[in-house]
């Protein structure tokens, strides 16, 4: 998928997710999330943000005393429900917001940010690439030196002042290297005109659906936000959700909007194994 | 019309050292000239001052004319594009993190607008034959591979003239094969000029038009291939860079053209009569004192557990005072048995003996990893610095130095040892790449003169005329496994493909 749409989506998934302030949004959110993290094979680390759910309902049950059903009382103190909930509240929001953080870790990838750079400063995408490439190269690297190091014996093998050694030499090394890169960009023109910026993707008919449904789903939502949709109280005390057609729509757009990636990861899997059988 | 002419050029470094001596020499468009010498003639530092934004911090008389017109010091876009220039590291010559960003680089650079980068980039990628790799990360691309890419994207600027500096150095031999095929092609198919400097000229020599021999800065010959051989001063170090079939009609007084590859060699009356005439079953046998010292036995090992094995019951065993060269293709293992040895990688299965209190040194393929001081002087004691020829150095930077002479530092720090104490046996990773022939037989002698004095060597290397230099013993590793362990003369002489240049020459004539 072109990265402008992945940028826009998550930018409008994730800010409706966290500024709404209305619990059936976020559930929506989180599920849809999850729908995807889900069909993309990604289970892992599930238990984690369950936890982180659970830890913000608990703090904020903890230390929190506003509300007014007190369910029970430790001291003067009152525990409350909507305390509670609304600590579940927050807690939803951050692992919906995690998940989707976590998929946007698999499925935008090093080169959608050279794009995003690349757009807007050729020399940051630039940057950006040279040093995707350099950090894990030089952790490998260094690992490398002191394996090296260790086995001839040189003084404080094994031990952190060992490792000090083969870092500082990794780090020499690498600075020598980087003069001949330095050379070799200025061998292919680095510096002799200004630069443009290449991607592989191509602004092609299905970027712009996918960018159209994004983004009228999206404003749609955020439109119906802003005049007063789906507003929720958890304090004083709950609120009734809100059931009005305006709300109702909300509900829905933010829905499709928040099933649409699963939906193409779907459509692409069915689409693959119809073409390979 | 000449496309390069150099006339007087001279070239000071800053702080002394005279690169050039009054060059001059000129090239004609679409000629294809391998520029030779040994490390430190200057074949570099012509080559960098051929490209404008690479030459050197020195001082510079005489004058670079390319295409009627001086060549100014600064780059413009023109000289970029038309003046392509590949260097000899894969490594750090490689600036991005993906393939298809590193062919696109150079053209990002001078400005083209998207649309022509894209046409340029996917032809590049379809005539190096590059498509599978494309959208890979850089960093899973062989050495290889990635000196391929590096060529592909100063192709893709069309260059009218191709400067090489040592491309194929840190190549295995097939692999630098490849480049040397697509650099021919280039030259063939577009009337791309190249000048490439080169220690490998058993196999650029045949495809040149012509070669030019620097020494100190200056040009002792430019010639024809073919005339070479009668050119080249007797009692010349770059006599061991010759090509086989160069070297043997030298041997036998031949005068005027000689024959250049080994095909050539084959079918030359001169070369013919003195092979059969001379070719003797001299065998330098070896024979083990006392006990084993290293015994591997069926060795299993690999890189974790989701890759496959490397080593797949690998044997053999190391007696102190000898040299074992493993020879084998690329990922047949010949590193990986090295670290499994030395112990940085742990065995999967199978046993290493290794006698009791037995102090290995291993060198990897890299020897700035052994280095620690900012000085070459503080790497070793001064009697190994003086024994591997390199008191005059000590004052040097370790990563300033040359491939030889980084190679006998390493070597020196190591025999120097760690707290006095000297290694039983040296362990050597591709100890000779990116060596020019003199110095590779300076390198043989070392270890031979090491070896007398008790020590073992096992080193692993492509490079079979270094094996038939000095090994005693001669183990070939294939998918994991020393299938065949023989005396190097055995071995190299029953061998077809992993042998010496020169065996193939005289292969059969013994029976004339």
């Amino acid at each position: 998928m072109h990265p402008a749409v992945c940028f826009v989506y998550l930018l409008a998934v994730i800010g409706l997710t966290a500024f709404a302030g209305d619990p059936a949004v976020v559930l929506e959110s989180l599920l849809g999330a999850v729908l995807l993290a889900a069909v993309s094979g990604m289970s892992k680390g599930a238990a984690a943000f369950a936890g982180i759910a659970l830890a913000a309902a608990l703090a904020n049950f903890l230390f929190v005393h506003n509300g007014e059903t007190a369910l029970f009382f430790v001291g003067d103190t009152a525990f409350t429900l909507e305390a509670l909930i609304y600590g579940f509240f927050v807690g939803v929001m951050l692992a919906a917001v995690c998940v989707w953080g976590a998929c946007a870790v698999r499925y935008v990838t090093s080169d959608k940010y050279v794009w995003l750079f690349g757009r807007i400063v050729p020399a940051a995408g630039l940057t950006l690439s040279c040093a995707i490439r350099f950090l894990p190269a030089f952790v490998r690297r260094t690992a490398e030196f002191a394996a090296v190091q260790d086995n001839a014996g040189l003084p404080g093998s094994g031990t952190v002042r060992g490792y000090l050694r083969a870092f500082s030499a990794s780090v020499g090394y690498s600075a020598e290297q980087a003069m001949d890169s330095a050379l070799s960009m200025k061998a292919r023109g680095y510096g002799t005109a200004r630069r443009t910026s290449f991607s592989l993707y191509r602004i092609t008919l299905r970027t712009i659906l996918a960018m159209l449904a994004v983004v009228v789903t999206g404003a749609l939502c955020l439109v119906l936000t802003l005049t007063g949709a789906g507003e929720f109280y958890f304090y004083p005390a709950l609120s009734e959700i809100p059931a009005a057609p305006e709300d109702i729509a909300l509900y829905c757009g933010f829905g499709a909007l928040c099933v649409i990636p699963a939906a193409v990861v779907v459509c692409e899997k069915i689409r693959f194994i119809s073409n390979t059988r | 019309m000449d496309q390069v002419k150099i006339q007087d050029l001279s070239f000071d470094y800053q702080g002394g050292g005279r690169a050039l001596n009054r060059v001059s020499l000129s090239v004609q468009q679409g000629e294809f000239v391998t520029l030779c010498g040994l490390s430190g003639c200057g074949k570099s530092t012509l080559l960098r001052l051929m490209k404008p934004g690479l030459f050197p911090q020195g001082k510079r008389t005489g004058s670079v004319i390319f295409r009627g017109s001086e060549l100014p010091a600064e780059p413009s876009r023109e000289t970029a594009a038309e003046i392509g220039f590949v260097m000899q590291d894969p490594e750090s010559q490689t600036v991005t993190d993906k393939v298809w960003h590193e062919l696109a680089f150079s053209c990002e650079s001078v400005g083209m607008p998207q649309g022509e980068i894209r046409r340029r980039v996917a032809e590049m990628a379809g005539y190096f034959g590059l498509e599978k790799l494309f959208e890979r990360d850089t960093y899973t691309l062989s050495g290889g591979q990635k000196q391929l890419l590096c060529l592909a994207s100063a192709a893709a600027l069309h260059p009218e003239l191709l400067l090489l500096d040592e491309p194929t150095s840190q190549l295995d031999p097939i692999s630098a094969q490849g480049f040397i095929d697509a650099v021919r092609r280039l030259n063939r198919d577009f009337g791309v000029t190249v000048i490439a400097a080169e220690h490998r000229l058993e196999e650029l020599l045949p495809i040149s038009d012509r070669v030019i021999v620097m020494d100190r800065g200056a040009v002792i010959a430019d010639c024809p291939p073919e005339m070479l051989a009668s050119e080249l001063p007797s009692g010349h170090p770059m006599e061991y860079s010759l090509t086989a079939a160069q070297r043997v009609f030298r041997i036998a007084g031949g005068r005027g053209a000689s024959p250049v590859s080994v095909r050539q060699g084959r079918n030359d009356p001169v070369c013919r009569d003195y092979l059969a005439a001379n070719i003797t079953g001299q065998d330098r046998s070896f024979t083990p004192a006392g006990e084993s010292i290293i015994e591997v036995k069926e060795l299993w090992a690999g890189w974790g557990k989701t890759a496959p094995e490397v080593l797949r019951g690998a044997s053999l065993k190391l007696y102190p005072g000898e040299i074992y060269a493993m020879i084998g293709g690329n990922g047949s293992g010949k590193s990986t048995l090295l670290k499994a040895i030395t112990g940085i990688v742990k065995p999967l299965g199978g046993k290493i003996k290794r006698r009791k209190g037995l102090n290995t040194a291993y060198l990897p393929q890299n020897p700035c990893m052994l280095f620690t001081h900012e000085t070459a002087g503080e790497e070793a004691t001064e009697e190994y610095l003086k024994r591997f020829g390199l008191s005059d150095l000590s004052g040097r930077n370790p990563l300033d130095l040359s491939g030889g002479e980084r190679q006998r530092l390493a070597l020196a720090k190591l025999i120097s040892g760690s707290g006095g104490r000297r290694p039983d046996a040296l362990l050597l990773d591709e100890p000779t790449k990116g060596m020019d022939a003199a110095a590779k037989h300076d390198f043989a002698e070392y270890l031979k003169a090491l070896a007398e004095e008790g020590l073992a060597v096992l080193l692993v290397t492509h490079d079979t005329e270094l094996a038939a230099e000095c090994a005693d013993m001669c183990g070939l590793l294939f998918s994991g496994e020393v299938i065949n362990e023989a005396s190097p003369q055995e071995m190299l002489s029953e061998n077809y493909f992993y042998t010496t240049p020169m065996r193939r020459l005289a292969r059969g004539f013994e029976n004339i």
